[in-house]
């Protein structure tokens, strides 16, 4: 007789199912390369001037680049095991951990230093700097991935 | 938790490579074990004993600091 599945063990396997998903490994290369190139791209255009690239072609950009930086972090790495699966979900529980860190107290720390220079100069404005979405993402992913490799080849996981 | 992997392996005479072949990780997850930075699973524990021809608390044993 067939064991009964329990509604929660289904939902649990659906569950392992999407948090196991992996794109091939030759998305990690694409990623990688994508995500550096427009990246150098934008920096560029900030350094040649606004001339170079309009409003819209900036916002495209920096969501192709996140997109990028997304393939590269689902993707599978040349070999998958436990020990890198281990290490990719401590990737990203510490990438979280310091965005979330980072998010807080960068505000904080502006306020703080304007704060300090307003009362040198005398000029009297105090600006909030405001995190964007794109830094904030920009920055998860990117530690996500360099986090994964560290501690793939130094850390203990 | 500490090990008895290197010891185990040099006896075979086996690279870290060809351990990992045999149970189908990679040679870095060999090496992480070895140098205790990564406790393996109860399925890779078991898979190493059966390699060693070994019981599991041979090659793996607990620390005084677990």
């Amino acid at each position: 007789m067939e064991k009964p599945i329990s509604c929660n063990e289904d939902e649990y396997n659906s569950l392992i199912k999407i948090l196991d998903f992996r794109l091939p490994h030759k998305f990690k290369k694409i990623g990688y390369f994508g995500a550096i190139l427009l990246f150098v791209l934008l920096l560029g255009s900030k350094f040649l001037g606004d001339y170079t690239l309009t409003l819209i072609a900036k916002d495209v950009l920096r969501t192709l680049v996140l997109l990028f930086l997304l393939l590269a972090s689902l993707s599978k790495d040349s070999f998958e095991d436990e020990f890198n699966r281990h290490v990719r979900f401590q990737s990203y529980v510490l990438a979280f951990v310091c965005i979330a860190v980072y998010s807080i107290s960068l505000p904080l720390i502006a306020i703080i230093f304007d704060t300090i220079i307003t009362k040198i100069t005398g000029d009297g404005i105090i600006n909030f700097h405001e995190v964007s979405s794109f830094e904030v993402i920009f920055i998860l992913m990117g530690l996500q991935l360099l986090f994964f490799e560290t501690l793939k080849r130094f850390g203990r996981a | 938790m500490r090990n008895r992997l290197k010891i185990e392996r040099a006896k075979f005479d086996l690279t870290q490579e060809q351990l990992a072949k045999k149970i189908g990780v990679s040679r870095q997850t060999i090496n992480s074990i070895e140098k205790n930075r990564y406790v393996p699973s109860t399925i890779l524990a078991l898979k190493l004993s059966e390699v060693f021809n070994k019981p599991v608390n041979d090659i793996f044993f607990l620390d005084e600091i677990d």
